[in-house]
């Protein structure tokens, strides 16, 4: 039988639609039970696979009584008679910058006397070197037995020089050839932060996902293990710490929905042996029973599943593109994962572990043995992965082992490095997308204002997505006993966006427009207080503060502006003493050394970019203040300040 | 075996049309195609993008009109009565029908438009 | 076949088990579809050069077809918008500004040729530093229409019809009444056409479905959804699409105005 009509036919079952216009044929009574019992059969068994839609997240339990003050005070907590002190285990005579972050504890203090205040006003330009590209120059030059190692954005060129020779002339370069595709992927223009040297080796990472170990001396190539895949939307671009015979790596791509990592290779072989993922199961998490977060809620089974939405967390992000810090006397690694994914909280309910938090590690298996999270359930691009700076301080009268990290929600946490029990959480830049973090449960209180919705500009989010300080790194000074913060004073409207997931492709579901915070000045140096909990000097700058800072036992702190300024402060009075107008905004970090011929000198690669460069480096348009998740907003006059161009500066003082 | 005939059509209806919601107790009438291969090549295709379209993942498309109930409407483009013939001449060459629409004219040839109909006339 | 349940009841069985076993089956079948398969009618790739240099003398071969029939078209231009940002295109390009690609606010200067042509086989084909090739996901007509939008937006004089950089959800009409418009819309019999969200009795299947008409692209299928044309379409449907099955109501201008603000709250 076949049903050919030249009537319009409604498929439909039941009684005509009096609106419509048709007409139906007349049904047997068998065909409509045969239809009925056919169908009750087939959708019985079946039911139309909905498409996902995401569900709208009811706001976190509200946590007990909103609380910013620190743990109860004892007396004797006056600066004078207790500061907080580089930890033992770190070489107090080390004149040397062997990796990124100088050392193990983060704390990029130079022991160097030679340079203070009073005599850096006749601080002059040594030599310069160019590294020929025109992308973000975030890298720490790295000085190791009178050799200066630099390594480039993309390409990823290792540069090495020699310090004994006038003008420091090339040593050798080590070309990894990474993938050009690779620039497709990353999120924040092709950077790379830095090396890290230890036992003769040079170790680094390339923007296509390869860690690459060579020779310090002669630049030969002795391993290269590949990590990750662009394809899968990673990258890599931060600066590896060596140690323990052992090198430590994290991936990027919290914005391209890529699943976080920790990895341990070995120095000789370059062999991994050990990866421990920010999110998904314990195994995967290398989560075991030796395992003890301080809090609650990050106690439990496979929370990094049971937190998200059904396999959400393998592109949940969690990314480690930040520092790793190791303290050997505790014998423990610390590092931070990056935000969830995707930006559009509402496709992921849940507290998203274990991402925007801290985590501590045996550095030899890799099992966690705490974590910390600052930002349950993110919302607002709130990375983890800033510096935790290992100081030894007094609290209540004792000396703690802690971390000082000043995170991207805008608040100074001080924590237990022991434990993981977070002593202090003092905002150091303007705040309203929470109001206090409650010590009794470490968690923020979120204020509903400000949570991200679909289909709505929430306005005047602060601090931006970039964070009251990205991942631009502080110093500490024993002699001041103060952290030395390079920070943003920016907010944003958001708008949250349904996403596909595409591997390889972004996965942010936002439009963002940032703009300066409150009066006007997008960024501040701080000289920050840690037993006091607050600031003791601060310095505003026109551009936010995209470089790291240095510290010096001479009395200065060097950090660099985005236009280009490269700055020398009084490390107790925040006076300005010295400055140097370099080719390019300054987005990289300064290091101070002993040169061959024992005087001191500082070093800085000038070349804008990052995030917060693009508009400069990528050629952006400021007619559309999305542009680059949302920076364009607020950089649109910085092409008019700064011009792209790589370069290194090494100073010192004259007759040297 | 004379009731065995009656009903074969009605075993070959049930065998393509699983993905039914229609609780109304008739099946499709139109559909001389393979609904479930319909359904994968409207996938493929991407009519998702433009289209909400109940069953298919991701379809969710906001450029033209959502596709939830389309079995039932009475007109297809507001301009063809909604008949099998017409609803696969439209998916074919929706171009020779309203010039200039924003429905391009995506290259298919007649069994895929026979099964992609098969598959909209699912959605009661 | 004989026992003490009846032929009736052994055919229901039969039935009801063939419903199950079809549906299970299609059920299985369609969770297990091919991820990434090329769509379907897949054409060689256009003849289309990158390079402005041609030796002893030679020119660019002439455009494609597709290129009058796509360029400027205000249609295609916002099926385009849509289609951009479903594939995340503007997760890198965003809205004009670029980010980790390069800005389409450009004043035609394309890296690899501004020609709709080129900027479609940029996108079919994917480029050196970091333009994925999208050839194997994207239909070629859509590529087309997202080629279309991409060169809109580098030219100033269609900016406007790109769409404002910042993808609001809703164009805004000023002066009218949603409850005036929600009570003209019951008063004309829309909804004996139409599904509308919010009208008692809105369930008509005569004509598509109004849910989200506010974030639709395309109004009739033949018109950008901007207030102006909203209107315009309300007001006479058969000047547009002469025989449609939409009548002319013979409504004011204000209550036109009216309805048309009720239907940007369906978001």
């Amino acid at each position: 039988m076949t049903y050919v009509t030249s009537q319009p036919i409604s498929t439909r079952c039941a009684e005509p639609d009096t609106a419509a216009a048709t007409s139906f044929p007349k049904r047997s009574a068998r065909r409509a039970r045969f239809c009925a019992t056919a169908l009750t059969g087939a959708t019985l068994t079946f039911a139309i696979p909905q498409p996902s839609f995401a569900q709208p997240t009811a706001p976190p339990a509200a946590a007990a009584a909103p609380n910013n003050q620190t743990a109860p005070a004892t007396p004797d907590q006056s600066a004078s008679s207790g500061k907080a002190a580089l930890p033992d285990f770190v070489k107090k005579d080390d004149t040397q910058w062997p990796t990124a972050s100088q050392n193990a504890a983060n704390t990029r203090y130079s022991p160097m006397t030679e340079i203070t205040p009073d005599n850096v006003k006749n601080l002059r330009v040594a030599f310069t070197f160019s590294t020929g590209l025109k992308n973000g120059e975030e890298a720490a030059p790295l000085v190791v037995d009178n050799t200066m190692y630099i390594v480039t954005p993309w390409p990823n060129y290792l540069y090495a020089l020699d310090l004994t020779k006038p003008g420091a002339p090339l040593k050798w370069v080590y070309k990894p050839n990474p993938d050009r595709a690779a620039q497709g992927v990353a999120c924040c223009d092709v950077v790379n932060r830095g090396a890290s040297y230890d036992n003769g080796k040079v170790f680094f990472n390339t923007l296509d996902d390869y860690t690459v170990a060579v020779d310090a001396k002669s630049g030969k190539q002795l391993w290269k293990t590949k990590l990750g895949d662009i394809n899968n939307g990673e990258t890599m671009t931060m600066a590896p710490l060596a140690a323990k015979g052992k090198v430590f790596v994290g991936d990027s791509g919290g914005e391209m929905g890529v699943h976080g990592w920790l990895t341990a290779l070995d120095q000789n072989s370059g062999k991994i042996v050990w990866r421990a993922y920010s999110t998904g199961p314990d195994k995967q998490v290398l989560i075991g029973s030796d395992f003890h977060p301080f809090y609650k809620q990050d106690q439990g089974k496979d929370l990094g599943v049971s937190t998200w939405p059904p396999d959400a967390w393998k592109i949940g992000g969690g990314t480690v593109w930040g520092w790793v810090a190791y303290d050997p006397d505790l014998n423990l690694l610390y590092y931070g994962t990056a935000n969830p994914g995707p930006w559009n909280q509402e496709q992921r309910p849940g507290d998203n572990l274990w991402t925007a938090g801290i985590f501590a590690r045996d550095p030899d298996t890799g099992a966690a043995k705490w974590f910390f999270q600052y930002n349950p359930h993110d919302e607002h691009d709130y990375d983890g992965i800033n510096e935790n700076v290992l100081v030894d301080m007094p609290v209540d009268g004792k000396t703690r082992k802690v971390i000082l990290h000043p995170d991207r929600n805008g608040y100074l946490y001080v924590i237990d490095r022991s434990n993981g029990q977070v002593l202090q959480a003092h905002t150091y830049g303007p705040v309203n997308s929470t109001e206090g973090v409650d010590l009794t449960t470490g968690r923020p209180k979120i204020n509903p204002a400000k949570e991200t919705k679909l289909g709505t500009v929430v306005k005047d989010i602060c601090p931006t997505a970039s964070g009251a300080k990205d991942w631009e790194p502080s110093s500490f000074s024993p002699k001041t006993g103060l952290l030395y913060i390079p920070h943003e004073n920016l907010c944003m409207d958001w708008e949250n966006v349904q996403v596909n997931y595409i591997a390889g492709t972004p996965y942010v579901g936002a439009n963002v427009v940032m703009k300066a915070g409150p009066g006007g000045n997008r960024g501040e140096l701080t000289a920050w207080d840690p037993i006091q909990g607050k600031p003791v000097w601060q310095i505003k700058e026109d551009l936010p503060v995209w470089s790291g800072t240095a510290a010096t036992a001479g009395g200065l702190v060097f950090y660099g502006t985005m236009d280009g300024w490269f700055k020398a402060v009084d490390a107790q009075t925040g006076a300005l003493k010295w400055q140097f107008k370099t080719g390019s905004g300054i987005i990289g970090q300064p290091i101070v050394y002993r040169g061959p011929d024992g005087h001191e000198y500082v070093a800085i690669l000038s070349g804008v970019g990052g995030w917060a460069g693009a508009i400069v480096a990528g050629d952006l348009n400021p007619k559309d203040p999305t542009g680059a998740l949302g920076f364009v907003g607020a950089m649109a006059d910085l092409k008019q300040k700064t011009t792209p161009g790589g370069m290194l500066y090494v100073f010192s003082l004259p007759n040297t | 075996m004379q009731r065995l005939t009656f009903f074969a059509p009605f075993l070959a209806l049930v065998l393509v049309v699983p993905l039914s919601a229609c609780d109304r107790g008739q099946a499709t009438i139109a559909a001389n195609g393979d609904a479930h291969h319909g359904a994968k090549i409207i996938r493929q295709l991407g009519c998702g993008n433009c289209h909400t379209i109940p069953g298919v993942a991701d379809a969710r498309g906001n450029v033209g009109p959502p596709l939830t109930r389309i079995a039932d409407r009475a007109f297809i483009a507001g301009v063809l009565p909604n008949t099998p013939e017409n609803m696969r001449a439209w998916i074919r060459a929706p171009q020779t029908i309203v010039p200039g629409n924003a429905m391009p004219d995506m290259g298919i040839d007649e069994a895929d438009a026979r099964d992609i109909a098969a598959y909209l006339y699912t959605l009661h | 076949m004989s026992s003490r349940h009846g032929p009736r009841d052994s055919r229901l069985f039969t039935y009801v088990s063939i419903g199950l076993v079809a549906g299970v089956a299609a059920f299985v079948a369609q969770q297990s579809l091919a991820e990434g398969t090329p769509p379907p009618n897949v054409q060689k790739p256009l003849n289309v050069p990158v390079s402005p240099l041609f030796p002893n003398g030679g020119a660019a071969p002439p455009p494609p077809t597709q290129v009058k029939q796509y360029e400027g078209n205000p249609t295609y231009i916002a099926a385009g918008h849509a289609i951009f940002d479903h594939y995340n295109c503007s997760g890198c390009h965003f809205h004009g500004a670029g980010g980790m690609g390069p800005a389409f606010y450009n004043d035609g200067h394309f890296i690899y040729g501004g020609r709709l042509d080129q900027i479609y086989a940029s996108i079919y084909q994917g480029r050196p530093n970091g333009m994925p090739s999208w050839a194997q996901i994207i239909p070629q007509q859509e590529i087309w229409e997202i080629a279309a939008y991409v060169k809109a937006l580098s030219e100033p004089s269609q900016q406007s019809a790109a769409g404002s950089p910042l993808p609001l959800p809703t164009p805004a009409i000023s002066g009218g009444n949603v409850e005036n418009g929600a009570a003209l819309i019951t008063k004309n019999g829309c909804g004996s056409c139409h599904e509308i969200p919010g009208i008692h009795n809105a369930t008509g299947t005569v004509g598509p479905p109004l849910t989200h008409i506010a974030g639709r692209a395309v109004i009739a299928g033949v018109m950008p959804n901007t207030p102006d044309n909203m209107t315009a379409w309300i007001s006479n449907p058969q000047a547009i699409v002469p025989g449609n099955a939409m009548p002319n109501l013979g409504l004011k201008d204000n209550d036109v105005r009216d309805i048309a603000t009720y239907l940007y709250t369906l978001r």
